[in-house]
């Protein structure tokens, strides 16, 4: 087997080049930073599994708060706006906080190649702050996956609006967000959960999350999946993500694995899953796991896809898995189903979050105008390109930005 | 030619020609020296162009008949011969960088000296590594320390032991540079010498900016094929950069957008009914257009608010995108800086309001002054380029001038030598 390394090393001052894999043991440096009451909460959650191989940092503008929590590395933003007392749930507090601290939230997340945001959006320092970090951090070549919660649904329609506004803020900023409505985290809960058991889910999700792609990444498989796959799957595809995972043991472990990944809130939503462009599945193996056990399972979760789906494999042998198989699937949409920005009047310039702009209907029910709807999704390949046929493309981001903006942000027209 | 036109000929190398070679359109500027050493531009060009891609030449053939036809036509206008041009170079190819390096004062005194300077400015520039392909368009200084000490603009005088020097570099692909110089001189065979070549975001920041303008400003030179912009802090360039996305861009989305065939006609509606802001107000307004269809003429209607959101989108997405890259390098030296906005798409509407909520920043067009005369057509912001030409030509010999002294001394050097 031949030695694996996912990043070219500290020395490469940009992103990792994917052809460039030099023989050393280095590994992805990963940070799991949460931002906000809700997302210290999440990595505490980390620290009391005992998770220690990534680093970890609170970040919150309530001192309070983060003087109860026990991740060692703590950064307090905003002290001059918020002296120490926290965001008062107003997320232009949260935004100015974080970029009032911006070369402190710089210097942290400094020299990652992978970074994870957990927040809970709907408050102050979570809603505000986490774009700036996202893309503070993206701005430094860090794949940034954030993992956030919508508020409850009674919560209020404020809430509600200040996340979403939050949400496209961050689905801006960065290169994959991840989001769980804390309804459906409270029916997982079950209705007899206390109401401290009900966010438990949250912290067990992210704290499971980011230790099975830990593991996805750090391991040799016998068809390797890397962080260049990883990032292949999550970099800027303005869709939505899904992720699961889920672990068999005994003779039915891949009935259990699968079921168990499918039923994560985030993955159990069979029609994304059809639509997904690309996806990752994972599967950590001990060496009993037979061939024809390791096609049954793949046959499965290709169904769950659609015809289109570009489907990554990755056996990863680990002899710890004795009679035990774990799963992990990374999906991703090619199709936006929160507007981008621009359709329903709503801009979102720089983090900024416009609330007034925003209002709730808007964000689930399609636009209704006057005038018939066109969906302004074409394909790609077949656009004209006008004059720019022949001429050099201008890519940036992996974005050919020859092709028409509002196409790519799936921009609705009313007429034609 | 006429006896006006044998007596200009005569001086003819005393006019400064600017010639911006763009994807939309070909512009020449021709100003001239005062007698009392200050500028006056005497008068402009403006032409199609053909055969250019982003900056870049596409089509040779196609592009030196227009480079040919502008250098004609404003001959004839201006009766007047075109003997140097100062270039305008653009591409996707150019970067920048700002580079720091170091020397020794050589003098035993420890006074700087002009060859310090040098030596400094050269070992910085030498840490840009550029590979074969590649050539510097400029060196320009930025700022120099005196063993650690407070930065100066200027260390010549000064006592010191180590000078480290800073600048910033403009470098492009050899190849690509000399592309358009081999279409002047070869293939239009008119007897033309380049002057200098000068990178056109670079040119246009020259144009519009007054020099306290310097203190903090970002030029932003949106063209038809290519944007370029010029960050200038505490009176330097800091960074400067291009993104091969222009107005063409605008009316390539138009076309798809709104199922427009012919790209004149597309390009009409732009000008038309041009908006870069969604309005509410124009929610339910109308664009009615007469199309030339097989049997007769037809009015077609388009949304206003879809014409808006196409281009909302599309600058939006450009301006951020230099945005991000300018506040990834010089955010904490922005404050209070301005964005002067330079090209033929700044006229479009809502273009300033959109660019200053980008920024957060105030912008404003960036109109071209610090010259004489009534050419008002210059003072238009798409003639930046142009116009930052001769102005970068007039500063340069005036700098050549002042080192060769006064007349007697360069009769004396004459004689002698």
């Amino acid at each position: 087997m031949k030695p694996k390394n996912f990043m070219a090393g500290g020395e490469e001052a940009s992103r990792p080049a994917s052809a460039r894999r030099a023989p050393s043991e280095k590994r992805v440096r990963i940070k799991v930073v949460g931002v906000g009451g809700a997302g210290v909460n999440a990595i505490d959650r980390l620290v009391e599994d005992g998770f220690d191989q990534v680093g970890l940092l609170a970040l919150n503008t309530d001192a309070q708060a983060l003087a109860n929590c026990m991740v060692a590395d703590k950064l307090q933003i905003g002290e001059r706006i918020t002296h120490g007392l926290g965001a008062g749930g107003d997320p232009d507090v949260g935004r100015q906080a974080a970029l009032e601290d911006a070369e402190a939230i710089a210097d942290a997340v400094r020299g990652y190649d992978l970074l994870f945001l957990a927040a809970g959006l709907g408050g102050g320092t979570g809603t505000g702050a986490s774009a700036v970090v996202a893309r503070t951090a993206r701005d430094q070549g860090t794949l940034v996956l954030a993992l956030v919660t919508l508020p409850f649904s009674h919560e209020g329609a404020y809430r509600d609006r200040v996340a979403r506004g939050g949400l496209l803020a961050l689905q801006d900023a960065a290169d994959a967000v991840i989001c769980i409505p804390n309804d459906k985290l409270y029916d997982l809960a079950g209705a007899d959960a206390s109401v401290q058991q009900g966010f438990a889910p949250t912290d067990a999700f992210l704290s499971g999350g980011v230790r099975k792609i830990w593991r996805m990444l750090g391991t040799t498989g016998l068809i390797n999946i890397d962080f260049a796959d990883l990032r292949a799957v999550l970099k800027r595809r303005g869709g939505e993500t899904l992720v699961g995972f889920g672990d068999g043991e005994g003779p039915d472990k891949v009935e259990k694995a699968l079921e168990s990944a499918l039923a994560s809130p985030l993955l159990n939503d069979s029609e994304t899953l059809q639509r997904a462009e690309c996806a990752l599945v994972a599967v950590t193996h001990g060496s009993d796991f037979k061939m024809a056990q390791f096609r049954e399972l793949m046959k499965r979760v290709s169904e769950k896809f659609g015809p289109q789906t570009a489907c990554k494999q990755g056996p990863i042998v680990d002899e710890n898995f004795q009679d035990r198989i774990s799963l992990l699937i990374v999906a991703s949409t090619g199709k936006s189903v929160l507007p981008a920005s621009g359709r329903a009047g709503a801009r979102v310039a720089d983090g900024e979050i416009q609330t007034s702009t925003l209002n709730p209907s808007s964000v689930s029910v399609p636009f209704t105008g006057k005038g018939k709807i066109r969906q302004g999704v074409l394909n790609l390949n077949e656009v004209f390109r006008g004059s720019f046929e022949g001429a050099e493309r201008t890519v940036v981001d992996g974005e050919d930005l020859d092709l028409p903006t509002f196409i790519r942000r799936k921009i609705q027209l009313r007429q034609r | 030619m006429s006896l006006v036109n044998a007596i200009l000929k005569r001086n003819r190398s005393d006019f400064l020609v600017g010639l911006d070679i763009g994807t939309s359109s070909i512009k020449l500027a021709i100003g001239e020296t005062c007698p009392d050493g200050s500028l006056s531009m005497v008068g402009s060009h403006v032409v199609e162009s053909q055969g250019i891609s982003k900056g870049e030449v596409q089509n040779q053939e196609r592009a030196c008949e227009a480079i040919a036809r502008a250098f004609t036509e404003t001959e004839n206008n201006l009766g007047i011969g075109i003997e140097v041009v100062e270039l305008a170079i653009t591409g996707s190819h150019i970067a920048s960088g700002t580079y720091t390096g170091h020397a020794n004062v050589q003098s035993e005194e420890g006074e700087v000296a002009e060859a310090d300077v040098r030596a400094a400015m050269d070992s910085a520039s030498s840490c840009a590594q550029l590979g074969g392909d590649r050539a510097m368009i400029h060196t320009m200084r930025c700022t120099f320390e005196l063993d650690g000490g407070p930065p100066l603009t200027n260390p010549v005088g000064h006592i010191g032991g180590t000078l480290k020097a800073e600048v910033h570099c403009i470098h492009g692909q050899a190849t690509r540079i000399q592309n358009l110089s081999h279409c002047l001189c070869e293939k239009i065979g008119a007897n033309v010498e380049i002057g200098n070549s000068v990178f056109s975001g670079f040119a246009s920041a020259l144009a519009v900016l007054e020099p306290e303008d310097k203190l903090g400003a970002i030029v932003i030179d949106l063209g038809g094929g290519i944007t370029e912009y010029a960050v200038y802090l505490r009176g330097m360039l800091r960074q400067s950069g291009t993104l091969g996305v222009g107005g063409g861009h605008l009316v390539n989305d138009l076309m798809v957008g709104l199922g427009i065939r012919q790209r004149r006609r597309a390009e009409k509606l732009l000008q038309k009914a041009g908006g870069v802001m969604v309005e509410p107000g124009d929610r339910d307004k109308e664009v009615s257009f007469a199309s030339q269809e097989f049997l007769g003429d037809r009015e077609k209607v388009y949304y206003l608010e879809d014409i808006q959101r196409i281009l909302h989108a599309r600058m939006h997405e450009t301006l951020r995108i230099l945005r991000d890259r300018i506040f990834a390098r010089n955010a904490n030296d922005l404050n209070g800086a301005t964005v002067f906005l330079t090209g033929g798409c700044s006229h479009l509407k809502g273009m300033t309001t959109l660019a200053q909520s980008v920024f957060d920043m105030h912008a404003k067009q960036g109109i071209p002054g610090g010259f004489e005369g009534q050419e008002e057509h210059l003072r238009k912001p798409e003639m930046a380029t142009a116009v930052g030409l001769v102005k970068y030509a007039h500063v340069q010999r005036q700098y050549e001038s002042k080192r060769a002294g006064p007349w007697w001394n360069r009769m004396w050097r004459a004689v002698s030598g």
